[in-house]
């Protein structure tokens, strides 16, 4: 079957690549030593004040960039800019086809500076080079999966309505509101994949995006915007105000413009966007003057996740071992989709101590350092908030009694907020250390008797992200199947890395659950509304004029 | 000397067939498609599952219309009158002793017993101490050591896979240059070894992205170094499914004539096709090797002919089983067999072996021995990707058993 987009291809390593790559890395570290990062409204890059540093995680001593937060009134004025604009109207005429051509083009030009997105994470999040390859492929993927499912709902749409004789109908599929502006808060552990995603989806929709990445990840935040204005997306239609989600964020996801909202982060911010949501629609929405009257909506929201992989005895040995490393250990844990908690089944076979064992072993095996080294598995969790609530997790644990297995941080590390992996076993499962999302590069491991024990445990969070098995008994897989409670569930993988198109995203309960999977084919009608229906009669005189 | 003709040659590999259950086993997985993935599933899970005999019934149920009616009735039958723990020891024994004398050597005492029996009849044998990737250190220390313990009491040939001697979780593709240099480290390592015993060594043929190129480069480059250049009973396998493996071929003799002293070459046609297939698609890379076995077939005669046409410089082995390649090898030939011999599997190659063996050619036998305190799950990649090959339609075995 032909699938409607192509995914990006990775970088095939070698010696050569290696190369390239380590000069890009350099290059880039100059261009951005005299770089200031200022906000992006209507065209004007000022309009910032406070700076803050972007710190390079792996060494906290050295300064990126300068970033300069988006004021108040500043944001203000990018709003006001959007109701005025001649051209955010034109954009939202386009058809979805004529703008889908700018996502395509805005594709082609992250994979044109491949290597500098790849530099950009390395520095500015201490992502591995071959998860940022892979994160760079995604966003690849994600603007031309969404640029041809806009296509393809055209397409939809103008072969469904049906046009009897003397009746001429259309539906026009697009934003519902009146001044189309959609807010995208976006964190920093995607940079760039999860930032291009839903204001790639918001723009295709004919929404006006006002963008604001995560402070930690506002350079690869700003390269990304400068790729959609290069790619020939109106200045006025995107714009781009780094700053802080405490007040920048919260004032902009209740300003009553400000009409679709999509957020990535923690599920705590996701609740008070909800209820920030809630009191517009209840309480601000009946002061509005009558035409403006149009209700806020979370368009897409993915927050956390407390995931779980089950291993038995059944599993082939190896692959297990390489799943839960690379589902626990890859970016420090520091994915939504991240393993927190592994569960062993064991029938009194001593499976459990086997399993643990080579665990133990295999987490010495880790090397933890700065991403500039491309043999380290993960490099620095992102900041010292960070750095200081993992290590407190990891201390509580050991007060509770806890048995706790470190593996190796070697002493040339560096200065970064590097934490060796470390396995917490002998809490129970409700214990609140580890029913807490952890985002970081621990696992708690548990241990059941029964499958049925195992799934029963797994389901016994407020989470619901992703999850998986390892094992070659189908029964088991099949009741693990029918049972856990996860929006992406994997059998003898990973349970992260989900591939556009190919695993679309998104978890349930907690975890999110509004509007459709990320990189699925349904996604874009989280944005996209059939606007209007429109059926005009087209007889005169009682005669169909048009009749063939 | 030069008259063999396909035809001739595939009468007598025919006549000598060894009638064996294993060969109606496999057999059958090529009859049925449906039933491949099914049995290779079993072979992969028998030693690991609790009941065998349970997991087979589940997932031939699904099937059950699909499977030919004898055979249906035979299932029913087991899975009606034979109590499960019977048909588990059944299942477990038929892997066991049906399939592993088939495929591999189980342990030392089989090893000598084959050796021998080979060595009367005129064969060689080259000895693979199985295993795949290891995952860590002390894992890739095992292998090192058993490879060690392998030069030591058999002495001969004897096959590296240079993949089990580094632990995998810190190997990064993207860590080039170190891998690089480990990887060089740990040949010499095994190359002095060599020296030290006296027994040759090849390197095996491994996945195409990870190690291929890797390996090639750190072959090259080692055979190259003033302590090791006038070893010439150093080897590497050449995979000619490989649409860069004429280029390799020739880089290969290049390094033999800079060096002065002959280099080892075992060509083979390569065993992880379906992997290859399944990485490139998941990572969006053009598909490395060739699509269709035929042009596999004629690159590997191609190959075959470059290298006898320099013999001085390269010791080959042609590793193959199919009558077409080996016809058209020994017309290369033309009766001279200096510095060459033809290679064939264990077990799969007995009746490619004996025909060779009563022609009087130079052929030696790939022998994959499970490891000293290893285990049969050793084996298991080994084994599946063996069965695979050998129930694919066009498998040329097939027309020999």
């Amino acid at each position: 079957m032909k699938t409607i987009c192509k995914n990006a291809a990775d970088t095939k390593w070698n010696g050569a690549e290696e190369k390239k790559l380590k000069k890009e890395i350099q290059s880039t570290r100059a261009l951005l030593r005299h770089f200031d990062i200022w906000p992006s409204i209507g065209g004007v890059e000022a309009l910032g004040s406070k700076s803050i540093n972007s710190a390079n995680p792996s060494d906290t001593k050295e300064v990126l960039a300068e970033v300069f937060c988006t004021e108040i009134w500043a944001a203000e004025r990018a709003v006001t800019l959007i109701k005025k604009s001649a051209c955010v109207q034109e954009w939202k005429r386009k058809s979805l086809t004529e703008r889908s051509r700018y996502l395509d083009r805005a594709a082609d030009l992250i994979e044109s500076k491949r290597r500098f997105f790849i530099s950009l994470m390395i520095l500015e999040v201490g992502k591995h080079p071959e998860d940022a390859d892979k994160e760079i492929s995604e966003a690849i993927d994600l603007l031309r999966a969404y640029a041809a499912e806009a296509r393809m709902f055209e397409e939809l749409a103008e072969k469904s309505i049906v046009s009897p004789a003397g009746e001429k109908n259309t539906t026009v599929l697009g934003p519902a509101e009146e001044s189309a502006i959609c807010l995208s808060i976006q964190p920093w552990n995607f940079p760039l994949a999860i930032s291009a995603g839903p204001m790639g989806a918001a723009l295709l929709s004919g929404y006006s995006v006002l963008y604001k990445p995560a402070e930690e990840s506002s350079i690869i935040g700003y390269f990304l915007a400068d790729i959609m204005y290069e790619a020939g997306i109106p200045r006025e239609v995107l714009h781009f105000l780094p700053g802080k989600g405490e007040t920048l964020g919260a004032y902009l996801v209740a300003h009553k413009d400000v009409k679709v909202i999509c957020f990535t982060g923690s599920s705590l911010v996701g609740r008070k966007i909800e209820l920030a949501v809630a009191e517009f629609n209840l309480d601000i929405l009946p002061t509005l003057s009558r035409k403006d009257r149009y209700r806020k909506r979370i368009a897409s929201m993915e927050t956390g996740g407390n995931n779980v992989l089950i291993v038995d005895r059944s599993a082939e040995r190896t692959e297990a071992i390489r799943a839960v490393l690379r589902s626990a250990f890859s970016f420090a844990g520091q994915k939504c989709s991240a393993l927190q908690r592994l569960v062993i089944v064991d029938d009194k076979n001593g499976f459990y101590e086997s399993f643990t064992g080579d665990l133990k072993e295999a987490i010495q095996e880790i090397r933890v350092g700065s991403p500039e080294d491309f043999g380290t598995f993960y490099g620095p969790v992102i900041n010292r908030a960070a750095y200081v609530r993992i290590i407190s997790v990891r201390e509580k644990a050991w007060e509770y009694g806890a048995q706790i297995t470190e593996g190796v941080l070697k002493n040339d590390a560096g200065d970064g907020y590097f934490i060796a992996p470390f396995l917490i076993e002998g809490l129970p499962n409700d214990h609140e250390l580890v029913q807490e999302e952890l985002f970081g590069p621990g696992l708690f491991i548990l241990r059941a008797k029964t499958i049925e024990e195992a799934v029963e445990m797994a389901n016994d969070t407020e989470y619901g992200l992703t999850g998986g098995i390892c094992s070659r008994n189908e029964t088991c897989m099949e009741y693990v199947r029918e049972n856990l409670v996860v929006g992406n569930y994997y059998e003898n993988k990973p349970i992260v890395g989900a591939r556009v198109l190919n695993q679309p995203f998104g978890g349930v309960k907690e975890s999110g659950g509004f509007g459709f999977k990320a990189g699925g084919v349904l996604y874009l009608l989280n944005f996209l509304r059939e606007v209007k229906a429109f059926s005009r009669n087209t007889m005169r005189q009682g005669i169909p004029l048009d009749s063939k | 000397m030069n008259t063999f003709t396909v035809d001739t040659l595939s009468k007598a590999i025919r006549k000598s067939r060894p009638m064996t259950l294993t060969a109606l086993f496999l057999r059958m997985g090529s009859l049925y498609p449906v039933l491949r993935p099914e049995f290779l599933k079993l072979v992969d899970a028998a030693s690991s599952v609790a009941s065998p005999s349970e997991y087979l019934y589940q997932s031939l149920r699904p099937l059950a219309d699909k499977i030919p009616p004898h055979l249906r009735a035979v299932f029913w039958a087991g899975e009606k009158f034979v109590p499960n723990r019977l048909s588990d020891a059944l299942i477990r024994s038929a892997i066991d002793n049906l399939l592993t004398p088939y495929f591999l050597l189980k342990d030392e005492k089989s090893f000598w017993k084959t050796k021998k029996r080979f060595e009367r009849e005129g064969a060689g044998i080259i000895l693979d101490v199985v295993g795949e990737e290891a995952l860590f250190t002390s894992e890739a220390e095992n292998y090192l050591a058993s490879y060690e313990y392998a030069m030591k009491t058999f002495g001969g040939k004897v096959a590296v896979k240079l993949s089990s001697l580094v632990p995998s979780i810190s190997f990064n593709p993207s860590n080039c240059k170190e891998n690089k240099r480990i990887l060089k480290e740990k040949f010499a390592e095994i190359l002095l070894l060599a020296q030290k015993y006296n027994v040759s060594i090849t390197l095996d043929a491994e996945e195409y992205f990870k190690w291929c190129l890797l390996i090639e480069d750190v072959f090259c480059e080692t055979v190259l170094e003033d302590r090791f250049r006038k070893m010439s009973n150093v080897g590497v396998a050449l995979q000619a499914y490989r649409k860069d493996s004429f280029a390799s071929a020739k880089r290969l003799l290049a390094v033999a004539k800079t060096r002065r002293y002959p280099l080892t070459v075992r060509v083979v046609k390569g065993a992880y096709w379906d992997t290859e297939f399944a990485i490139a698609e998941q990572n969006g890379w053009e598909y490395p090797l060739f699509e269709r076995k035929e042009e596999t077939d004629a690159n590997f005669d191609r190959i075959i002919s470059f290298f006898l046409q320099n013999r001085e410089h390269i010791y080959l082995a042609a590793a193959t089983q199919n009558p077409k390649n080996i016809a058209h090898a020994l017309k290369e030939v033309d009766g001279d067999f200096t510095n060459f011999e033809f290679q064939v599997l264990f077990g799969l190659g007995e009746a490619v072996r004996r025909t060779l063996c009563r022609l009087k050619i130079p052929v030696s036998v790939y022998c994959p021995l499970v490891r000293q305190g290893g285990s049969i799950l050793d084996a298991l990649a080994y084994l599946v990707r063996r069965i695979l090959e050998n129930t694919a339609g066009n498998s040329c075995l097939l027309e020999n058993l």
